[in-house]
């Protein structure tokens, strides 16, 4: 299963016999028949191996985490001993489990950044939505305002994006809206179908 | 290595298309799927953990032909059999005939995944046979690289232990492969468990 490619269609392994690497190569699948066209690489032949973690001697350093196992590496963050199964690798620098988790929760490295939220296209995306539902620009409008000052700057926005165009986008949108609420504001206290 | 995500490290592959928002970026040692319209997701794919990638042509192009097809062909037949509503029927040919036209030049419709060693992605921003094409021609020659590299380096098996970063298809390290009869890391924030060496028991004799 793993070292398989599957079939687009059913999801089932395809048949990879005659198949060069780096070879285009159609194959039909042998539960749908659907033709499906392959390229097979090298790396399809490589597989996880468990690491080997020793066990502690008496009296030797034994891992923070598994206190059975020899401490084998240093934790370039905390400086704590681990054993080979808690040890992660980023940019040559040995770390335990904890301090990776730490680092990617911060967000600080590229490696690691695995999202951001579109603070520019929910901004735009509300100030679109309430030009058809006009009630609720009352609303909404005061927040897209907030939401574009407060993260014009500091952000977080997609990196592979231009975010200001859209903010500005937006906070006109939201102006407006404003500008026409106070309007019709105006236009039905001065009628007297409000009265204040 | 940079510190914080940049355009300018990769080179856009292929954006958005019809029915998906994702963006296909190429970087100097892997490939990064932007997904998400208003929380975007980054799944890499290292180029030396490729397994194989797989295309397969879909219907939909035939689908989309056949119908605007028999669209034109029910409109060129109105329009030359009535003369009251030539007019209408020839503006519905012309509508008709733009999208009819652009599904023809773009080409057959595939689905596209890659696969690494521990999953198969489909990527949905490589809807049609050309921008396949593209990937394998843009990507191979960057993956044979890697490999061949990666080949040289390291004759033993890929990865020493499942946590090294870079070798899983996305950011997520794999989970944690127990030994069995060994308990798991604790959770940070609980004491740890703390190896007391047993006292040793005087055995000489007196």
């Amino acid at each position: 299963m793993a070292n398989s490619l599957l079939c687009l269609k059913c999801k089932e392994p395809l048949s990879l016999e005659g198949a060069h690497p780096y070879k285009e190569y159609t194959t039909r699948c042998r539960v749908c028949r659907s033709a499906n066209t392959v390229i097979v690489l090298p790396a399809m032949e490589h597989r996880f191996v468990r690491s080997q973690a020793s066990v502690a001697a008496e009296l030797e350093a034994s891992c923070f985490y598994h206190a059975d196992r020899k401490a084998e590496s240093t934790c370039h963050a905390c400086g704590r001993f681990i054993c080979n199964h808690c040890t992660a690798t980023l940019d040559d620098e040995t770390l335990c489990l904890p301090c990776l988790m730490a680092i990617r929760a911060k967000g600080s490295h590229a490696k690691l950044a695995n999202g951001t939220v579109r603070w520019d296209s929910i901004a735009l995306g509300t100030a679109v939505v309430s030009i058809f539902i006009a009630y609720f620009a009352i609303l909404t409008a005061p927040a897209v305002i907030y939401l574009v000052l407060r993260y014009w700057r500091k952000g977080p926005f997609s990196p592979f994006e231009n975010h200001k165009w859209r903010m500005a986008l937006a906070l006109t949108l939201a102006v407006l809206q404003l500008v026409g609420w106070s309007m019709a504001l105006n236009v039905f206290i001065s009628s007297g179908i409000f009265k204040i | 290595m940079a510190t914080s995500l940049s355009a300018k490290t990769y080179k856009k592959l292929f954006g958005r298309s019809s029915f998906s928002v994702q963006k296909l970026y190429r970087g100097v040692d892997h490939l990064l799927l932007v997904d998400g319209q208003y929380r975007e997701e980054y799944r890499r794919f290292y180029y030396k953990d490729i397994a194989g990638i797989v295309v397969r042509n879909t219907a939909t192009w035939k689908v989309c032909n056949w119908i605007f097809g028999v669209l034109l062909f029910l409109f060129l037949v109105g329009s030359l059999s009535s003369s009251d509503a030539k007019p209408a029927f020839i503006i519905w040919f012309v509508i008709v005939l733009l999208p009819f036209l652009y599904n023809l030049l773009r080409g057959q419709t595939v689905q596209c995944a890659i696969k690494t060693v521990v999953r198969q992605e489909v990527i949905h921003c490589i809807s049609r046979k050309s921008k396949a094409q593209k990937l394998i021609n843009q990507v191979l020659p960057l993956i044979q690289e890697a490999q061949q590299a990666s080949a040289l380096q390291e004759p033993a098996p890929l990865a020493t232990s499942p946590f090294d970063v870079g070798n899983s298809p996305t950011s997520t390290p794999p989970p944690f492969l127990g030994t069995s009869g060994l308990k798991p890391p604790p959770i940070p924030g609980q004491s740890p468990v703390v190896r007391i060496p047993p006292v040793p028991t005087d055995t000489t004799p007196s």
